[in-house]
């Protein structure tokens, strides 16, 4: 839709309009110092109610909607390597899994194929469809994040029992439930929505006082579950999308893919100094050899000890078997054993050290786990210390690089009049740019 | 406006901010709203500006402010407050509080008393309440806290509250202005908010209807009368002597007190009334009970008709002269002279004698005013011509004669709603040249209202509610196709609005039979506002239910009804409200019929300006019942291809109007479902506090800019 005069001659703000506005918004609105959970735990519920045979959307909303959802399905693999995604369809008062929670897209496009030629019939079911999403969320690892992404398109949803239990129970399990309406706001999603990301409200409130760069409304809402009503096709693929970047991680969620307790999370490395010839003594690392490049890059003991390490760990760590060392923008990972590998799943001990300016911050050490995948090892987020109110996630290079752009968005452009500007209007090396733009869209 | 959009508020600051700095030119604010929920939400708003006072100025706050209601809502008696209705609460109240059963009390302890009432008696009117806001509630518990009786202390304490709300029954009733509100100071602002029915008010207020179990039961009580003025001869002559020589004096002090200021006048007890002694032939209790007695039978012989009679009071007057040889004036002093009787009987259950005060008070109405009434007698309803049950309607026509008083009275009298449209109506028919008339739409932030006049089917069959078409089975389709429609389109609560009972049992009948009914049920569920109020709030409460988790509801319901009048739908209570067919008052009636013919003759309104006057401020009530609130959001759906014209369209109010463009006149069902979509989706995106900055809401130095007092001047020209 384009720009356009109604009867009374004034203008009327349009999709596109609002589309923009909010773009700019979410651009200005960057929210800095948050915490993105990078591995996800995502079930989309697809309605296939009698309502999904309108044609507003074209050719009518079901088609729309599987063809936007195939797209997502692609993106979301795209940018969250390591998530994973399944599918729940409702229709006539039921709810069935399409696919269940997978890490392959090829798998989710195709059951999406199939479902376009099934019939849309009866009311949705809002409550079955959530319970049955819940009855798998529940049991992954609290470190992910647990996500229920809803298309509604019905007004109605027929419920065996009271949803406002079960929207306790989400809650409750810190399953986070985000609606896109394809009609218009009903109530009981404006609750759902809010009351499951309700829980975060505390956590922004721990934010809030790490970072006053946010207004707490806005972390309020980049926190809870979203709920969005599409005006047109256009916005319905732009509502879909904002769901492919990862979500704001809470910080309730566990950070550990091995509990280690909590005093051993907060727990700082302390000083302990002990003799090579001590048998109880636990492996650190010397400061001291970091400037040195050697291959064992100073595994002493004494030195630092960092209260995770638990008995177990440290037996590992007497048949130390390679240890290397990764730079990346200043942050230095060093794993130093592998300590299991099965199924492309490897735990190793890092220890994580930031350098800056000739100065090294201890930032974690810790077991880590590494998931080994299309040849490319990835170091998954589980862990971060707020050390100086910084939380660092520990990622690997590639994941980095592609979510690269949610961790350190742009800042925003500013909006001059022509009129200020001063010098050459023309941009003289365009070619180049175009040339550099396009590098770093190969790299994305 | 609609509520929500702070009139209260607005007026609320400006009265006490005046209050505040000329506190012997405004000595108290009465507020008068019409629900109790109403009152308490005005008492809720005049709490958090004195909040604000006391936290801007550091002052404590040396405000009274209370609210008051009956007894049945303010009641601690844990037996009395137990009782349903309000008249059970008020009679058994009386039973226990009269001061003849608190003397005999004396000489018989076990004489049950209400030991609230008694220990109010005892303390409560020395110690002045401490300064506050007292709502319903905290009028209960501070009476619970100190023993003293709510209801009693609060009626004590608006002689010297600052603020006052309550119903305006009790400034308009005469029956009861004259309890409660009679020593109100001169120097007060009176509001009455929510006054678009004013009129209809003043006017019940002073009618009077007759039926034959009235009298029946008035035959019982003169009749209790007799048998306790024989007794009482016998045993306490003294007393009746008494009672005899007050009334030769006749009614001097309340003339006095009047003409002195202290007391608001009763349009009942007209001022040269006062000025009299009550006339001879009914000072002895049995002869005014003989008078009675004549003037009973000479009413039934009325009632034995067996066509309808219509006539004015100087016509009955003459008639009753004639046959039963009751003079004029014995009849105006009826209502005085019984009052003065029954507190010399003693009798304790008021609410016994409530027949008999009814025919007083007609006596003395229809003797007291030759204009502005009629007095209608019908042998049968228009309904069942077969079955008799003939009815005196003495109706006022006149609403000034109840409001009268009050413009008379007190300094200031602000007359509000968020419907009051056209207001040019309303001084002609309440008799008074106003000082200042403004009309104020509101500045939203967004579009929240979506007004659409649908006028046609899809088979472009007009849709009217016309009496000629209203049979018509196309027009029957079409509106249950656009409920149809409606349903799958918006979310969670539809209310649909007819223009009368019968109306709506014909149609859901029709649509029944036609499967549209099975057809909306499975996109929302369906409920049905009845004639019986506990069916009605059983309906209302599921259908709240429904909307809230997500099932849906339609309710249908009728103008002027119950769910019209006093119930907001919030939110999601209500995304839309159809109003099907355009909400005119009953024509036939003949009530109406002499009512506007006064109209005319007094006040040159024409019929036909009056009764679109008074059903477009009834299809306004309805539809403002969605929108209560700047965030809140809803579409108003005007199904009659009538509303389309200019003269209907004129009398909306301003706020609806602004918001009708050429392009939602007229419509079709499937124009409408497209505006309708459109709309809802539009609403449903995010819509925040910042979005309204600037617009709706002022932040003080947005406020205080240069701009901005010179838009708020130029509206206030414009106005």
């Amino acid at each position: 839709e384009v720009l356009k005069e109604d009867e009374s001659g004034s203008l009327r703000a349009t999709v596109e309009d609002i589309l923009f506005q909010a773009k700019r918004k979410r651009v200005f609105e960057s929210h800095g110092q948050v915490r993105l959970g990078m591995m996800r735990h995502l079930y989309v519920v697809i309605d296939l109610s009698r309502s999904m045979e309108d044609q507003d959307l074209k050719p009518n909303r079901l088609t729309s909607t599987l063809k936007l959802m195939e797209y997502f399905v692609d993106e979301y693999f795209d940018q969250n390597p390591i998530s994973q995604i399944g599918i729940i369809t409702t229709k006539n008062k039921r709810a069935e899994r399409l696919t269940d929670l997978a890490g392959n897209p090829k798998k989710h496009t195709a059951a999406l194929k199939k479902t376009v030629d099934s019939a849309c019939m009866g009311e949705p079911s809002l409550y079955n469809a959530l319970s049955i999403a819940m009855q798998t969320l529940k049991h992954m690892p609290g470190h992910t994040s647990r996500e229920i992404l809803v298309i509604f398109s019905s007004l109605t949803t027929c419920d065996p029992a009271n949803i406002y239990d079960l929207i306790k129970t989400l809650k409750a399990l810190k399953i986070r439930v985000s609606v896109i309406g394809l009609s218009a706001e009903v109530r009981v999603c404006t609750v759902l929505t809010r009351e499951t990301g309700g829980s975060v409200q505390k956590e922004a409130d721990g934010i809030m006082q790490m970072s006053c760069r946010l207004t707490y409304c806005d972390l309020l809402c980049s926190l809870a579950g979203s709920y969005s009503v599409i005006l047109d096709e256009s916005h319905y693929k732009e509502l879909l999308m904002l769901h492919v970047r990862p979500p704001p991680a809470s910080s309730s969620s566990e950070c550990s893919l091995i509990r280690m307790g909590m005093s051993s999370f907060l727990g700082f490395p302390q000083h302990v100094i002990t003799s090579v010839t001590d048998r109880d003594a636990k492996p650190s690392f010397s400061m001291s050899h970091l400037d040195s490049s050697s291959e064992d890059a100073g595994l002493t003991l004494g030195g630092y000890y960092c209260p995770s390490a638990g008995p177990s760990t440290r037996s590992c760590l007497s048949n130390v078997k390679s240890a290397g060392c990764v730079y990346y923008m200043g942050v230095c990972i060093i794993w130093v054993c592998v300590l299991y590998v099965r199924g492309g799943v490897c735990i190793i001990w890092v220890c994580v050290l930031y350098v800056r300016g000739g100065c090294v911050y201890y930032m974690y050490v810790g077991v880590c786990v590494l998931y080994v995948r299309g040849g490319v090892c990835i170091i998954c987020t589980w862990g971060c210390v707020y050390y100086m109110y910084v939380g660092l996630t520990l990622v690997s290079a590639p994941h980095l690089a592609r979510s690269f752009h949610h961790l350190f968005p742009l800042s925003a452009f500013e909006e001059r009049p022509l009129e200020e500007h001063t010098g050459d209007r023309h941009v003289p090396k365009i070619h180049l740019t175009l040339k550099l733009l396009k590098g770093k869209e190969r790299m994305g | 406006m609609p509520s929500g959009t702070g009139k209260t508020i607005s007026l609320l600051s400006l009265i006490v901010a005046y209050q505040k700095a000329y506190p012997l030119e405004v000595t108290k604010l009465i507020y008068c709203s019409r629900t109790v929920p109403e009152i308490e939400k005005v008492v809720e708003e005049l709490r958090k500006l004195m909040d604000f006072y006391t936290k801007e100025t550091g002052e404590k706050n040396n405000f009274l402010a209370l609210a008051l209601s009956s007894r049945k809502n303010l009641c601690i008696h844990p037996e009395v407050s137990s009782l349903r209705f309000g008249k059970e609460v008020d009679g058994k109240c009386h039973s226990l509080t009269a001061s003849y059963i608190r003397a005999e009390r004396h000489s018989n302890p076990s004489q049950p008393v209400c030991r609230f009432y008694e220990e109010f008696d005892a303390v409560g009117r020395q110690v002045p309440i401490p300064p506050g806001i007292y709502n319903l509630d905290d009028l209960k518990e501070f009476g619970r806290r100190r023993g003293w009786c709510p209801y009693y202390l609060a009626r004590y304490a608006i002689l010297h509250a600052n603020i006052v709300v309550y119903s305006y029954h009790y400034l308009l009733d005469p029956k009861i202005a004259d309890l409660v509100s009679k020593e109100l100071a001169k120097k007060s602002v009176v509001v009455f908010d929510e006054a678009h029915n004013i009129d209809n008010v003043c006017i019940d207020s002073m009618s009077v209807n007759i039926t034959r179990r009235t009298l029946d039961r008035c035959q019982a009580n003169v009749d209790t009368l007799q048998t306790t003025i024989r007794r009482i001869k016998e045993t306490d002559a003294a007393k009746l002597q008494e009672e005899y020589r007050r009334l030769v004096e006749g009614l001097k002090e309340t003339s006095a007190a009047r003409e002195t200021d202290i007391y608001m006048s009763n349009p009942i007890l007209p001022d040269e009334v006062l000025q009299e002694a009550v006339p001879g032939n009914i000072r002895t209790a049995e002869h005014f009970v003989g008078f009675l007695k004549r003037f009973l039978e000479y009413l039934k012989a009325r009632l034995r008709v067996h066509h309808v009679v219509q006539e004015s009071s100087p016509q009955f007057l003459k008639d009753i002269f004639e046959k039963v040889c009751i003079d004029r004036k014995p009849l105006r002093f009826c209502a005085e002279r019984l009052r003065s009787l029954l507190r010399t009987l003693e009798i304790a259950d008021i609410a016994d004698f409530s027949a008999i005060t009814l025919i007083s008070n007609f006596a003395t109405l229809v003797s007291t005013y030759s204009k502005g009434f009629t007095l209608i007698i019908e042998p049968f309803e228009d309904r069942t011509p077969t079955i008799a049950n003939p009815v005196l309607h003495f109706s006022c026509m006149d609403p000034s004669i109840a409001i009268k008083p009050v413009f008379e009275r007190f300094q200031s009298v602000v007359i509000t709603s968020g419907t009051l449209s056209p207001l040019d109506i309303y001084p002609r028919i309440l008799d008074f040249h106003p000082v200042t008339m403004a009309s104020f739409t509101m500045t939203l932030a967004r579009t929240c209202l979506c007004p659409l006049i649908v006028g046609r089917g899809n088979d472009q069959v007009a849709m009217s509610s016309k009496f000629e078409t209203r049979e018509d089975f196309a027009v029957i389709r079409n509106y249950g196709n656009l409920l149809l429609e409606l349903s799958a389109v918006v979310p969670d609560g539809i209310v649909a609005f007819f223009t009368s009972y019968v109306y709506m049992e014909n149609i859901v009948a029709s649509w029944y039979e036609q499967g549209i009914l099975e057809n909306i049920q499975r996109n929302k569920l369906i409920f049905i506002e009845t004639q019986d109020a506990a069916e009605t709030s059983v309906a209302l409460e599921k259908y709240q239910e429904a909307c809230e988790n997500g099932r849906g509801a339609i309710l249908l319901s009728v103008a002027r009804g119950k769910v019209s009048e006093g119930i907001d739908f919030v939110h999601h209570f209500g995304r839309a409200v159809i109003m099907f067919g355009v909400p005119y008052v009953y024509t036939q009636s003949r009530i109406l019929k002499a009512r506007l013919e006064y109209l005319r003759d007094q006040y040159q309104i024409r019929e036909n300006d009056f009764l679109t006057f008074d059903a477009m401020r009834h299809a306004a009530q309805c539809v403002g019942r969605a929108i209560r609130g700047k965030t809140d959001y809803g579409l108003m759906i005007f199904a009659d291809k009538r509303y389309a014209r200019a003269d209907k369209r004129g009398k909306l109010p301003r706020w609806i109007q602004e918001h009708i463009t050429d392009g939602s006149l007229n419509l079709t069902i499937d124009e409408t479902m497209q505006l309708a979509k459109h709309f809802l989706r539009q609403m449903a995106q995010p819509f925040r506090r910042e979005d309204q900055l600037g617009l709706s809401l002022l932040t003080l130095e947005q406020l205080q800019s240069e701009d901005m007092l010179q838009k708020i001047s130029q509206i206030a020209q414009q106005a």
